[in-house]
């Protein structure tokens, strides 16, 4: 028979975990409220269910060790970043002040361009050169062996004397 | 050093030609201008071109300047003159001009070294 006091209810009301702790379950029991009940003629033997308990990770040693790293490292980031943009500004007034600095010498130095225009009249002559000389060869088929079986062997003589010796010296030069 | 053998490449080009055109001339006096200039030069190539038109000539006088003397045509120092020239001697149709002059060489010259040359041609055209 429940005591009905009025200090019994006041209790029983504002002082709830007193008596609902004697009802919770303990925690060390399956969650599974069904496992030794019946299912259609069968005994569920095995808890199917999942324990609702999560696990909770061991901070053992190494885990510190390595959440101390992490830690570390977010902290040195910040430095590192502060750096970064402090590199970014300083590249930045380099930058400013070699523009100016070239800008400067710029105003002060005298554009010529009598060294490159006179390379360029040299590449210019030595291909107009070759050009020439390829286009002599080309044109220059010198004499042919039909031309002179209708020639002078008084004429061909000497021409041949001429040739043969022009060869000869140049065979000398080269080698 | 290009524009050196380009000239010289170009007065090869010319002697060739001069030599060639020789070569066919109807003048009997080509061949003492080949065998004058031709045959004289310094340079093998210039004598090997001249020994092969006097032997495509086929007469006896041409043949004659490439057989019997002493450093020219088959008697040549050079050995590329000499066995262009045998060659050019071998590819001849009508051989019979060059074997006659072959045969009197190998029985009439005075040098031994031309006699020899003479006689291992003619074996040579005998079994051509």
């Amino acid at each position: 028979m429940a005591n009905l006091s009025i200090s019994n209810i006041r209790e029983r009301i504002f002082n709830t975990s007193k008596h609902e702790a004697s009802v919770a379950r303990p925690a060390n029991s399956v969650s599974n409220p069904f496992a030794a009940n019946t299912f259609k003629g069968n005994v569920l033997t095995a808890d199917v269910f999942e324990t609702s308990k999560p696990k909770e990770p061991a901070f053992t040693g190494a885990t510190k060790l390595k959440a101390s790293a992490l830690v570390g490292s977010l902290t040195n980031l910040g430095s590192k970043i502060q750096a970064g943009i402090e590199n970014i500004v300083a590249f930045g007034k380099r930058m400013k002040e070699g523009i100016s600095n070239a800008w400067q010498k710029m105003r002060e130095t005298e554009i010529s361009f009598a060294p490159l225009k006179d390379a360029f009249k040299g590449a210019v002559s030595n291909a107009k050169e070759n050009m020439t000389n390829k286009i002599n060869s080309m044109f220059d088929k010198g004499i042919t062996a039909k031309q002179v079986e209708n020639m002078k062997i008084s004429d061909i003589k000497p021409m041949l004397a001429g040739e043969v010796a022009q060869a000869e010296d140049a065979a000398k030069l080269v080698a | 050093m290009t524009a050196l053998m380009a000239k010289n490449n170009k007065h090869l080009k010319n002697v060739s030609n001069i030599i060639e055109g020789l070569g066919n001339h109807k003048d009997p006096e080509s061949v003492q201008v080949l065998e004058e200039i031709g045959t004289n030069s310094s340079l093998d190539v210039i004598r090997e071109m001249t020994s092969r038109a006097l032997v495509k000539k086929n007469n006896h006088e041409s043949l004659s300047v490439v057989i019997t003397n002493k450093g020219k045509g088959i008697n040549d120092l050079s050995t590329m003159v000499a066995m262009s020239t045998i060659n050019e001697l071998l590819g001849l149709k009508d051989k019979t001009e060059a074997i006659k002059i072959l045969a009197d060489t190998v029985e009439k010259h005075s040098d031994e070294e031309v006699r020899d040359n003479a006689r291992s041609v003619k074996a040579l055209m005998a079994l051509s």
